[in-house]
């Protein structure tokens, strides 16, 4: 190993961790991070609450990430009582989840944290801004599976993905799937974006909750080489499929996600896709299958992104949760052909 | 001057002007949600009110950064009613209940403090919730984060001590099993410090109760304060002036009475207002005048005046009396709804039977904007004399505005419309409808003229429809007709 993980990450302001699929072992990473690299000005929040800690609340188990003396914590006010450091109440965000607002919170001993943060990239940007503000040096955002972890990946400037043998007990596929997921997140950027989506971004991420059950939403806008929208649909709309194959030279820009079921459409549409561009806000946002990734590319059609993300590191945890174990330097090597990205797998490469 | 009903506004001017309070603390929007009109039976209190509003407005012209100080600690504010709530109920209080108490503490004094240090004078009781802050704040230094103090408890400081060394012990073990029995131990010393904060917390809640009356009359004070310096801000937003209150029968005077909404939707285009000067006696005030004369801007201006009066608020004027009405009713045909079936000249019968139900409730003020106008001019005219006839049976102050002919009362006092200007140049500009509207606007003398006799009514509405530049075929057989009947502009 020429350099560690944390040294690997240290210049980050703000860093995601993302996994690829639950029990990738984003906890360990996150863990293994707070303890290599002690400062008493890192602060540590999460988008959202990660539904396989709820088991652990109402198990057995103790709550995962064991947080160090003088971090900033931002969580939701109902898991105050189940974090068990020492503690200082610093101020309110204003910013409320399922389990109520979010605080922020400074250790004052080392402990188990239970972290719940905001879901929507607006908030989360102002969160950061937040944590900063009480002088933060750095932030480390524990993101969700890939596809939900938007606001992490949007909102930081660095970004670990963990992957494992919870996805297959298959190592290739393992393999298949997490380059797939690396290729997504860091999808070139598309310069030229029209101010008007920029903004009808910019209102979404501001507020997730508010276009929720909206119904059909016009989050689909086909753009032409002079940067003007000359269509817009919404993605759900049974003719969005049509539209995009009318208009199969230019850009098409979506707001929220490019879904499977769409994609299937439009190739089921029309055989040369050459010229064809989708962008989405980032690459959480493609919910594709590698197949039909690779058929759009053979195709001729392109897939960029608004903000590409900063990928830094894929860790590995080569232990499944139904008890199997795969071989830990195999995987590793196989995933190194394949990732432009160094793998670290956190438990083996700090065993004695 | 309580009710449990939200009090909605009769006029939609009225409404503006609390919509656009400077509110940004949930104990002023409480305040105003709990405003009531006073009634005649509440002079001496809304005459309380004026007086401490007058002092608050001098002395927030004098003083013009105290507004904004004192505004920057209402929007930290934020309701703790839920947390002082459970602590009546004799919970213990949360880290976060205590947090947000003590924040409340310390905004509410640094409010004290403002007030105190400045020469206002004011009716209004602020408790002294240093000791709430001392308590949540054993500390010399006062700071506005929360924490369960190790002074709290000495037993507490002990145990988070040998914690402390537990943790940098499990920070340096090697090897899994002696890391996994220092967690153990140190779960064993998180229970006991949770046991110790909860006698903190059980302890501090306790002494919290004896400070329940004054907590929950700061939340008041809090509401009441803001909500004052909302009507103060607004006072010095606009032209403004203290209302005279009058005996039951006299007349309301307005003299230059402004309509804050309507006012700022014409600075936004550059225009300026025409104040309105009226005077409505008890009986009948007729209104008569041009179409787009600003009849129903006029009479939305006095309603509403006379409806923030009895709100507490300043009127905005530069002079103004009336008598303290106990009710006011602005109908302006308006009121169709479909759903219960009603036509908008069938809700003006109902909605006049409904205040005719008032009148042996003390005085009102009465409104109408073109009654019955929906109706035919054949019978429109005979219900605006009815009215008007009515009016002055049942001894309210109304006011009618019409532009029907020949209504007769000899007791009503008559006002009109100056009207168009240079009726003989007038003539369409070219450019689209804001351009037509704009001159119109500049054509229009939107001052009323008292008039010594009877009402009379101009016969302006083909002139109004050359200056909005109406279809030139159409003009022309308006004018064929005119000429007819031999009423040629």
């Amino acid at each position: 190993m020429t350099v560690s993980l944390s040294r690997l990450v240290a210049d980050c302001r703000c860093l995601a961790i993302i996994g690829t699929e639950k029990n990738a072992g984003k906890t360990t990473v996150l863990n293994h991070l707070l303890a290599a690299d002690r400062q008493t000005d890192l602060a540590i929040t999460s988008i959202g609450y990660d539904g396989e800690d709820i088991d652990q609340v109402t198990g057995t188990d103790k709550p995962s990430v064991y947080v160090g003396r003088g971090t900033l914590v931002a969580t939701a006010v109902d898991l105050l009582g189940q974090c068990d450091f020492t503690r200082e109440l610093l101020c309110f965000t204003g910013f409320y989840t399922p389990l109520g607002e979010v605080v922020i919170v400074r250790a004052l001993s080392d402990g188990y944290a239970l972290i719940a943060g905001p879901s929507t990239t607006g908030q989360m940007t102002r969160l950061t801004r937040m944590l900063h503000d009480k002088k933060a040096g750095r932030i480390i955002i524990d993101g969700a599976a890939a596809r939900r972890s938007s606001a992490a990946v949007s909102t930081a400037d660095g970004c670990i993905l963990a992957t494992g043998a919870s996805y297959s007990p298959d190592p290739d596929a393992i393999v298949e799937h997490t380059a797939h997921i690396a290729g997504m997140l860091t999808l070139p950027a598309e310069g030229k974006v029209p101010e008007s989506i920029l903004q009808a971004l910019r209102l979404t991420e501001e507020d997730n909750d508010k276009t929720f059950g909206a119904g059909q939403v016009i989050d689909c806008f086909i753009v032409d080489s002079n940067n003007q929208i000359i269509a817009s649909t919404s993605s759900l709309d049974d003719n969005a499929a049509d539209l995009i194959t009318d208009h199969k030279t230019q850009r098409i820009f979506f707001i929220g996600a490019i879904t499977a079921r769409l994609i299937q459409r439009v190739l089921e549409r029309s055989r040369s896709l050459h010229g064809l561009k989708l962008i989405a806000a980032d690459g959480t946002r493609f919910l594709l299958s590698p197949a039909q990734c690779a058929e759009l590319k053979r195709r001729g059609a392109e897939l960029a992104v608004l903000r590409p993300v900063n990928l830094l590191a894929v860790t590995v945890n080569p232990k499944s949760p139904d008890g199997f174990s795969l071989d830990s330097a195999a995987l590793r090597q196989k995933l190194k052909t394949v990732l432009s990205v160094e793998v670290f797998d956190i438990i083996a490469d700090n065993q004695p | 001057m309580t009710s449990l009903q939200i009090y909605k506004p009769e006029t939609t001017a009225t409404q503006w002007v609390l919509a656009n309070l400077n509110l940004s603390s949930p104990y002023g929007r409480k305040a105003l949600r709990a405003l009531r009109p006073a009634n005649s039976q509440h002079r001496g209190l809304l005459e309380q009110t004026f007086d401490e509003l007058a002092a608050l407005i001098d002395f927030c012209r004098r003083e013009s950064q105290f507004t904004q100080q004192a505004q920057a600690i209402f929007r930290q504010l934020r309701n703790i009613a839920g947390s002082v709530l459970n602590l009546q109920e004799e919970r213990v209080p949360d880290e976060v209940e205590l947090f947000e108490i003590k924040l409340f503490a310390i905004h509410f004094c640094n409010l004290t403090a403002l007030i105190k240090g400045s020469s206002l004078n004011l009716s209004l009781v602020f408790d002294d919730l240093q000791p709430v802050i001392k308590l949540l704040n054993p500390d010399e230094m006062i700071i506005s984060t929360f924490h369960l103090h190790d002074s709290y408890l000495p037993e507490l400081k002990e145990i988070r001590n040998e914690k402390r060394q537990l943790e940098s012990r499990i920070l340096s073990a090697t090897d899994a099993t002696t890391s996994e029995m220092l967690r153990k131990q140190r779960s064993e010393l998180v229970r006991c410090e949770k046991e110790l904060e909860f006698r903190v917390r059980s302890n501090l809640g306790t002494q919290l109760r004896n400070w329940l009356p004054q907590m929950n009359r700061s939340m008041e004070t809090l509401g009441h304060f803001e909500l004052l310096l909302a009507k103060a801000d607004a006072a010095l937003r606009w032209p403004s002036c203290r209302p005279q209150l009058l005996e039951n029968g006299a007349e309301l005077k307005a003299v230059d009475a402004i309509n804050p909404e309507i006012l700022e939707i014409l600075k936004a285009q550059n225009k300026e207002f025409t104040p309105v000067t009226l005077d409505v006696i008890k009986g009948t005030t007729l209104i008569t005048g041009a179409n787009m004369g600003g009849k129903s801007v006029a009479l939305m201006t006095i309603a509403s005046n006379a409806e923030l009066v009895r709100l507490g608020f300043f009127a905005f004027a530069s002079k103004f009396s009336m008598p303290l009405f106990d009710y006011i009713c602005h109908i302006a045909g308006d009121g169709q709804d479909q759903t219960s079936g009603l036509s908008s000249f069938g809700a003006e019968v109902i909605q006049l039977k409904e205040l005719s139900e008032l009148t042996p409730h003390g005085c009102g003020l009465a409104v109408f904007d073109e009654f019955a106008r929906s109706t035919n001019p054949y019978e429109g005219r005979r219900f605006v004399q009815a009215l008007g006839e009515f009016l002055q049976q049942t001894g309210w102050h109304g006011i009618i505005a019409t532009h029907y002919d020949g209504i007769d009362l000899p007791d009503a006092a008559c006002y009109q419309v100056i009207g168009l200007k240079n009726k003989g140049q007038l003539k369409p500009v070219s450019g689209d409808m804001r351009a037509l509207i704009d001159n119109l606007c500049a054509s229009m003398d939107y001052r009323l003229r008292k008039l010594d006799g009877q009402s009379e009514v101009p016969h302006d509405a083909l002139h109004i429809a050359t200056l909005l530049d109406a279809d030139p075929r159409f003009l022309k057989l308006l004018n064929k007709l005119y000429s007819h009947t031999g009423k040629k502009a």
